[in-house]
């Protein structure tokens, strides 16, 4: 005689230990090793440990998920359970209290709201214009031919269209070397460091707190002349400058410096270190050059080169552009806290620890990617929208996705109409380096460049 | 006779960029709730043949992947 059912109340959940990454040290786990060599840990993590590692930064327990599936787990879960602001923290100094991730919840869901203002889809079309002007004064004095560093000059050229669009023409002019120098003395407050305390006394954090005063005074210059003329203007300080929270005060001045701060920080450097890969990709792979100037010499012949152009426009390029973005992402340490016991298939995350998402080890799964290893800028993208994550996710997704892709698109439909461009050295001498958060070519980064017969 | 086709969308991922309701007004709109941003709505889920290639550049064209058209025989 069977015995009754009885499974079918509730039972226990089994969960399965999360695999841990080997070679922690006392004392400080795996810390080291990601602070210094980040990408070539987490690589490891994945390889040694699949789907799912757990390993240890200095007490702060973290488990990294990789491919599309636990990508989807992740962005889903709900932000009261899988949190984003308890996990980034570091970027309170830099943006400000009572900004973002330094404000409750409520407050950052409105000031998102602002800021999303400004990336609508009707706005693009203005800053095509902005961003094309600025290309153009860009290669100026170019002459027929010559060597630069482009790693410089993207970050020179990106913080220019950024702060035209962003700030208007009116600051953008009266941009100074001082102010690139501010958001670099912002950058390098985040380093891996920052991740377990912010607020700790050392040189480099003062010079960031000093950058942020520094700034706030310059914007807030900005914006009082602004006021005192009443001028106004379509873009991102405009609608900093209008905007009101949902009980009618407007923003601080406090409060709109650390939005262009915020805007900066996410448009900035993922956009220049984006330009100088997508360089070096068509540096290193000639054969696809002929067409891709075929591509933008027809878009200046319709007359679209300083207006809006969409990926049937520039096929090619914008695969060169996205799989620059696979190969080599700009961000690659998407991180939730949990707040409340996060399930993954036969794992359990428990509250308290870090779960983080790695797009360059994502990027990297033949399961998604065939030959992954191969630079192919006419590869498809994944059928599942998971598995090519190089803005993240869900809610919490770069708003500036559509903004970014315009402007790396706009500098290389002129890049690739006037000028060719051949590597200066050896093409292994071009390695990946993460020395702050964001993932740049190793220098020095020489390109030579000569003009073409059109 | 063309294609008949439905439009499913996944509210989950969207973030208002609001380029299907640029390029296909007819099929799509943008509610808001009180979110961060507004979220795509479909108008109709199953638009007329006249309406594929609008629906079918909005799809290509969305940042963030959120349109899916399933066609039926």
């Amino acid at each position: 005689m069977t015995p009754p059912d009885v499974s079918l109340g509730d039972t226990p959940h089994k969960t399965a230990p999360i695999p841990y990454v080997s070679g922690e040290k006392p004392g400080v786990g795996h810390y080291e090793e990601f602070a210094t060599t980040p990408l070539e840990f987490l690589h490891r993590a994945y390889e040694e440990c699949g789907e799912v590692s757990e390993f240890d930064l200095a007490g702060l327990k973290t488990v990294l998920m990789v491919g599309a599936e636990a990508h989807e787990a992740f962005f889903r879960a709900p932000d009261d359970q899988l949190n984003a602001a308890a996990a980034y923290q570091m970027m309170v100094p830099v943006f400000g209290e009572g900004i973002q991730f330094g404000a409750p919840s409520e407050i950052e869901r409105q000031q998102l709201r602002m800021q999303y203002q400004g990336l609508r889809y009707e706005k693009m079309a203005g800053y095509y214009a902005k961003v094309a002007r600025e290309v153009k004064d860009f290669i100026a004095d170019w002459g027929d031919s010559g060597e630069f560093d482009f790693y410089e000059a993207f970050t020179d050229l990106t913080l220019k269209t950024s702060t035209h669009c962003l700030l208007g023409s009116d600051f953008r002019y009266k941009l100074t070397g001082e102010f690139a120098e501010l958001y670099h003395d912002l950058e390098q407050g985040l380093d891996a460091a920052a991740i377990r305390d912010p607020n700790a006394q050392n040189s480099a954090y003062q010079k960031r707190d000093d950058a942020r005063r520094r700034l706030q005074h310059l914007i807030t210059e900005a914006v009082r002349d602004r006021r005192a003329r009443d001028f106004h203007s379509d873009d991102m300080l405009e609608i900093y400058m209008t905007a009101t929270y949902e009980d009618g005060t407007p923003l601080t001045e406090h409060e709109i410096t650390g939005m262009v701060i915020w805007f900066m920080f996410g448009g900035h450097h993922t956009s220049s270190n984006t330009s100088a890969w997508t360089l070096l990709e068509i540096c290193r792979n000639p054969q696809y050059l002929a067409e891709l100037q075929a591509e933008q010499d027809a878009v200046f012949a319709a007359g679209k080169e300083a207006s809006m152009t969409t990926q049937r426009d520039i096929p090619l390029l914008d695969g060169f552009i996205r799989e620059s973005l696979r190969v080599h992402p700009p961000l690659n340490a998407i991180t939730r806290r949990v707040l409340h016991d996060f399930e993954y298939k036969d794992y359990k995350v428990e509250a308290g620890k870090n779960v983080m998402l790695c797009p360059h080890v994502a990027h990297k799964l033949p399961d998604y990617f065939p030959n992954p290893e191969v630079f192919d800028p006419r590869r498809p993208n994944p059928e599942n929208v998971f598995a090519l994550i190089p803005f993240g996710g869900g809610r919490h997704k770069c708003i500036g996705n559509a903004f970014a892709l315009l402007q790396v698109r706009t500098i290389f439909t002129w890049l690739l109409h006037f000028y060719e461009f051949e590597l200066a050295q050896p093409a292994e001498y071009y390695r990946e380096v993460m020395p702050t958060l964001i993932l740049r070519p190793s220098d020095p980064c020489r390109v030579k460049y000569r003009r073409r017969k059109v | 006779m063309g294609k008949t086709y439905r439009i499913v969308v996944d509210k989950g991922i969207c973030q208002g960029h609001s380029v299907c309701v640029a390029h296909a007004p007819k099929v799509f709109r943008t509610l808001d709730d009180g979110g961060p941003y507004p979220l795509v709505d479909l108008i109709t889920d199953r638009p007329g043949d006249d309406q594929l290639a609008d629906v079918e550049l909005a799809a290509e064209l969305c940042p963030n992947g959120v349109i899916r058209i399933v066609y039926e025989d």
